[in-house]
């Protein structure tokens, strides 16, 4: 392979197309992730859109049942897995080894193989769309809907394999950064001076690599009961449609943690910075964090209620899910307390901190009357629960993730993001959101099944769904002053210096954007919020505030080079999974690739020598 | 002598190889894939409508002989990583291609099993008996093939002298990776074989 | 061969510990092997403990000895153990799901496995199915049990019973349901006009309770939802509901009747079942002819 590698050499350089392709930079990579995840956020948003206008009325014909049918079940594939989780990732590019004083993360070269496995696994469900075959049978897809029977388009074939592919990259990244917080925190930084932000991503990281493998085992046999002839769902064949459910929630519920913790992390940031106070119950808010990582497990068959358990499985889960809203409940009064008492600065990245802890409280609560039994059985299926996921992943993932953005673009990008607009934007977005959402609590306890494409007019469903849907129009303008803001912003911002929240941790310490090195001296740390113990030490001693890290020469700073064995391993794995979708000679195409791309990505020379993998 | 496995070539925080520990927790995820096709087996037995049934194919003394040969690639396995210590170059070669040689081996007898299954009626669509073993068994099977390759790749890299003690941790790795899907293969033989592998049509089963 | 050594975080085995690791393995299989084999029943119920714990004593020595995790850093015990202990526990709780469930899939299996015919190993005797496996939804007639609730012998398919003679004195017929599935075992049945109708149905479902109703054609659902008015005490049939024909009685599992009527004039009418919500694929044509 050497001959290979000698004719292509390892990349040294940064520069254009080809210096993003072989990125292996946490920093880069996470840009890659962030703007993916947007542009399918504007996707899925339109996704949205179409169906909202459908709603507005009753007895519409905007579009049909069966475009209704791909039209949910890919915005809501989508937002799950190819926004929140992506945008989740973005951050965890950026900011963990910068908060935790690393130069990278563990495994540079599979940091940007799970990128661009994530960027082909999501091309390759939305190629679905060419072909006109469009996953339909819901995002969580239940059996044995998903038959080949029932469904005999390859949709579900595409949604299969897409999320199998999803989930190597979701399983690589998360495996890189378990092993990033454990082995690369800078000396001093134990476990509990690490950054809230950085407990969540581990925990998440945790969820990941246990939840997904039970999801991919169900895949596997869905996509082998619609193609191989087997019968694990099949009940004429002996099979149980619910072991689906069963295997699909074991994974789904996790899952859902995964959306919030690292968004949770993210207010857990912003709050301390803004309230110019440490976070409050830092052992408590991490302890919390670990509890609800453990009880996750517990709880998967709130999702099922309705599916004829027994009373036994009924009693066990409502109290195990009862239980779960307990630290959820204490993390929420952990940030009220750090609010309480201080200095509140209500920049935009606040706004949107306090707007997904209010959000998320209503999100919860509607949660915790669906934990209950017998309330959930009026409640499952119809838009009551739809208000309940939208508040905890909109109003919460979606808000804690824009805090975030805000947060740290100027650090990435050494400029503001326009605070004017950044206001009307979170408050468009905020009363779009409730406007959007809150009346479905009412159309869903008042029976409106969801998944439904119309209803008649005789429900009485029609004025809500008409706010519904003009709260749409509103968010659509919030977000769209998101991108003007975006846009704008870069353009011409205002510049941003290293510190311009006065934050309390080490990524602001260095300059914005920071160099490729990250820290030109790797920093000793003696406590939490690391960064304000300097500021206030170097105050206190009367020397003038301390300025970024000054910049070294990077060539004196050894950096992981950059690869395309990422990229190539990349294809060689969409590929096999395609070929599933084809024709089986594209497979093994794809596998001949993958044991290239694992040979080469072995043998790769490194730059230098001690150069880890 | 020194063991550099024990210690990590790079700078870390726990002092323990990067690699090392992201074996391991893969090693703790790749658990939770056969706990779920386990239990699709587990739930499954006893469920099929038509045969045939375990009792009626399952082979346990053959598949016993597979086993034992599993167990014995796992010992060329550990071998292998002492004679790395030791920098024993001409047994780095002999313990890793044995190692190889008998994983392919054990192979040969599930392809052999899974041959004669077919024979007799019984393949993935037939019942679920044939789903789950056939899944189970093979997601087993291409783990083990998947080391056979990794092995061979360790075999060519032991013939061009760049494997001993400053590498042991690369073969180290591949044998974590080994005994675990030894390990799988305990478990797979106990569940699916020993006690399985007696399980008749409805007629035997309590309130059948 | 090296001899035992010590490092600063604990030693390797040398070759002789890992021979008798080894030699344990191997031991224990055989064990095992000769738990079994060649009787089953050899050591009883103790059978699935005994086994599960030598096993889960190959499967400990294994990953302490050979993977090395006595001797290692604790932290990858922890990382290990957690996804290990977790499967266990995921594991045993979907178990637990299905087990406790102890309804339809176990008394599927039950009411309608074939037993397979044990003889040469071959392909000839060997069928993929012996139940022909419906691939479209309802209203597919796919014979499984009709009379009797043990499952002996499964009846070829049958879409149509034997009408009576065409002397049309007295004509006896059977129908029964889809093991669990809410359909008749048969779409259609026919006597000719005028004939003593002897109709027994046998309720095959195990969890279901069901009637058969013959009606007027088209019918079905009218009746069906009147039906859902009246109530259970009522075997869900509106009392003097002239479209009635002939009915059986709500059917519990298992349970069969013989219904006896008068085949009326000459056409077509409907069967079904007017359980709430079965009419809509437990139904059938009855042709007098």
């Amino acid at each position: 392979m050497a001959t290979i590698t000698g004719v292509l050499a390892r990349p040294t350089g940064y520069s254009g197309v080809w210096g993003w392709i072989t990125t292996v930079d946490h920093k880069r990579i996470g840009v890659l992730y962030g703007v993916t995840a947007f542009i399918m956020l504007l996707i899925a948003g339109s996704e949205a859109g179409i169906m909202r206008a459908q709603l507005a009325q009753p007895d519409s014909t905007l579009v049909g049942p069966e475009t209704f049918n791909r039209l949910f079940t890919m915005h809501a594939t989508a937002m799950v897995f190819m926004v929140i989780m992506p945008l989740s990732a973005s951050f965890f590019n950026f900011v963990v080894p910068l908060a935790i004083g690393a130069r990278d993360v563990a495994f540079p070269r599979l940091n940007a193989f799970s990128y661009w496995v994530f960027l082909f696994g999501t091309l390759l469900m939305h190629a679905s769309f060419l072909v006109g075959q469009v996953p339909d049978a819901g995002w969580f897809s239940y059996a044995n809907l998903t038959s080949s029977a029932y469904s005999p388009n390859d949709g579900l074939d595409f949604w299969a394999l897409g999320l199998l592919v999803l989930g190597v990259s979701s399983v690589a990244a998360a495996l890189n950064f378990m092993v990033t917080i454990i082995n690369m925190r800078c000396p001093g930084m134990n476990m509990m001076r690490m950054p809230v932000f950085i407990w969540m991503t581990l925990i998440t990281s945790i969820l990941l690599v246990l939840a997904f493998p039970i999801i991919t085992v169900g895949l596997v046999e869905l996509v082998m009961d619609r193609n191989f002839g087997t019968h694990f769902f099949d009940t004429a064949g002996g099979g149980d449609p619910i072991l689906w459910q069963h295997l699909f929630w074991v994974f789904g519920h996790p899952e859902v943690y995964i959306l919030i913790l690292p968004p949770m992390g993210v207010v857990s940031e912003i709050l301390p910075t803004f309230s110019r106070k440490p976070l409050f119950g830092y052992p408590i808010v991490v302890f919390s964090g670990i509890v609800i990582g453990f009880m996750s497990w517990a709880v998967w068959s709130h999702h099922m209620f309705t599916t004829g358990m027994g009373p036994t499985a009924l009693t066990v889960f409502t109290i195990t899910t009862m239980l779960i809203a307990v630290p959820t409940g204490v993390k929420i009064f952990n940030w009220i307390g750090t609010m309480w008492g201080g200095s509140i600065d209500l920049k935009t990245p606040m706004l949107f901190a306090i707007g997904f802890i209010s959000l998320f409280i209503i999100g919860g609560l509607s949660g915790v009357s669906h934990a209950v039994a017998p309330s959930d059985f009026q409640q499952q299926d119809t838009y009551y629960i739809v208000a309940h996921i939208h508040y905890v992943l909109f109003g919460g993932s979606i808000f804690g993730i824009l805090a975030g953005i805000y947060y740290w673009f100027p650090k990435l990008t050494g400029k503001m993001l326009g605070e004017r607009m950044g206001k009307w934007n979170f408050w468009l977005t905020f009363v779009g959101m409730n406007l959007t959402f809150f009346p479905m609590h009412f159309v869903g306890m008042n029976g409106m099944p969801r998944r439904i494409y119309t209803y008649g007019e005789e429900f009485g469903w029609g004025y809500l769904n008409a706010l519904s849907s003009l709260g749409y129009v509103v968010l659509f303008i919030g977000m769209l002053l998101f991108v003007i803001n975006l846009i704008q912003s870069l353009r011409n911002g205002r510049a941003a210096g290293h510190d311009p929240w006065d934050a309390p941790t080490l990524e602001w310490s260095i300059s914005s954007p920071p160099p490729a090195y990250n820290f030109a001296e790797i920093p000793r740390v003696e406590g939490r919020d690391p960064y304000w113990t300097t500021k206030r030490r170097t105050e206190a001693a009367g020397l003038p505030v301390a300025g970024p890290e000054a910049h070294v020469d990077p060539e004196t700073i050894h950096m992981p080079s950059p690869s395309y064995w990422p990229a190539f391993l990349a294809v060689g794995v969409v590929l096999i999974a395609a070929g599933l979708l084809t024709h089986y000679s594209l497979s093994f195409v794809g596998g001949v690739i993958a044991l290239l791309g694992t040979i080469g990505w072995s043998n790769e020379p490194a730059a230098a020598p001690q150069s880890q993998h | 002598m020194a063991h550099p496995a024990e210690h990590a070539i790079e700078e870390t925080t726990t002092g323990l190889s990067h690699r090392k520990m992201l074996m391991w927790i893969f090693l703790g995820s790749d658990c939770m894939f056969f706990a779920a096709l386990i239990a699709t087996y587990m739930v499954y037995r006893g469920q099929s409508i038509n045969g045939p049934y375990p009792i009626d194919i399952i082979s346990v003394p053959i598949t016993t002989i597979s086993t034992f040969v599993l167990l014995c690639s796992s010992f060329a396995m550990v071998q292998a990583l002492a004679a790395t210590n030791r920098d024993d170059q001409r047994g780095i070669r002999i313990w890793l291609m044995a190692t190889a040689l008998l994983g392919a081996v054990f192979i040969g007898f599930q392809i052999f099993e899974f041959n004669a299954f077919k024979n007799e009626g019984l393949s993935l669509g037939t019942n679920l008996f044939g789903a789950t073993f056939f899944t189970l068994t093979g997601f087993h099977g291409a783990h083990v093939t998947l080391g056979i390759i990794w092995l061979l790749g360790m075999f060519v890299l032991a013939l061009k002298g760049r494997l001993g003690p400053a590498t042991s941790l690369d073969v180290e790795i591949v044998g974590l990776y080994w005994h675990f899907v030894d390990i799988v293969w305990i478990i797979i033989f106990t569940l699916l074989y020993l006690i399985g592998g007696f399980d008749a049509g409805p007629a035997a089963l309590p309130g059948g | 061969m090296s001899s035992s050594h010590q490092t600063e975080q604990g030693h390797h085995p040398s070759f002789k510990q890992y021979a008798l690791v080894a030699v344990i393995l191997f031991a224990i299989t055989i064990v095992e092997f000769f738990a079994i084999y060649p009787d089953p029943d050899l050591i009883g119920a103790a059978k699935i403990p005994v086994l599960f714990i030598l096993s889960a004593i190959k499967f400990a020595i294994v990953i302490m000895f050979y993977m090395h995790l006595k001797f290692d850093n604790r932290m990858f015990t922890i990382l290990f153990l957690a996804g290990l202990a977790l499967a266990f526990a995921v594991g045993i709780a979907v178990l637990g799901m299905f087990v406790a469930l102890g309804g339809s899939p176990r008394a599927f299996a039950s009411a309608n496995a074939v037993p397979y015919e044990e003889g040469e190993h071959g392909a000839e005797h060997a069928k993929p199915t012996t139940v022909p496996l419906p691939t479209v939804p309802p209203a597919v007639t796919t014979p499984t049990e009709s009379a009797a609730p043990d499952v002996d012998a499964t009846t070829a398919p049958e879409p149509v019973a034997e009408p009576a003679g065409e002397s049309g004195a007295a004509a006896s017929m059977e129908i029964g349901t889809n093991g669990d599935a809410l359909e008749f075992s048969a779409s259609s049945l026919s006597a000719a006009s005028g004939s003593s109708v002897t109709l027994t149905f046998t309720n095959g479902s195990s969890v279901n309770q069901h009637n058969w109703v013959l009606v007027q054609n088209g019918t079905k659902d009218a009746v069906a939802t009147d039906g859902t008015s009246a109530g259970p005490g009522a075997d869900w049939i509106k009392a003097g509901d002239e479209r009635v024909v002939a009915s059986s009685k709500l059917l519990d599992p298992r349970a069969s009747e013989q219904v006896t009527f008068t085949a009326p004039a000459a056409g077509t009418y409907q069967f079904v079942c007017t359980f709430p919500g079965h009419n809509f694929t437990m139904f059938g044509d009855f042709e007098v002819k």
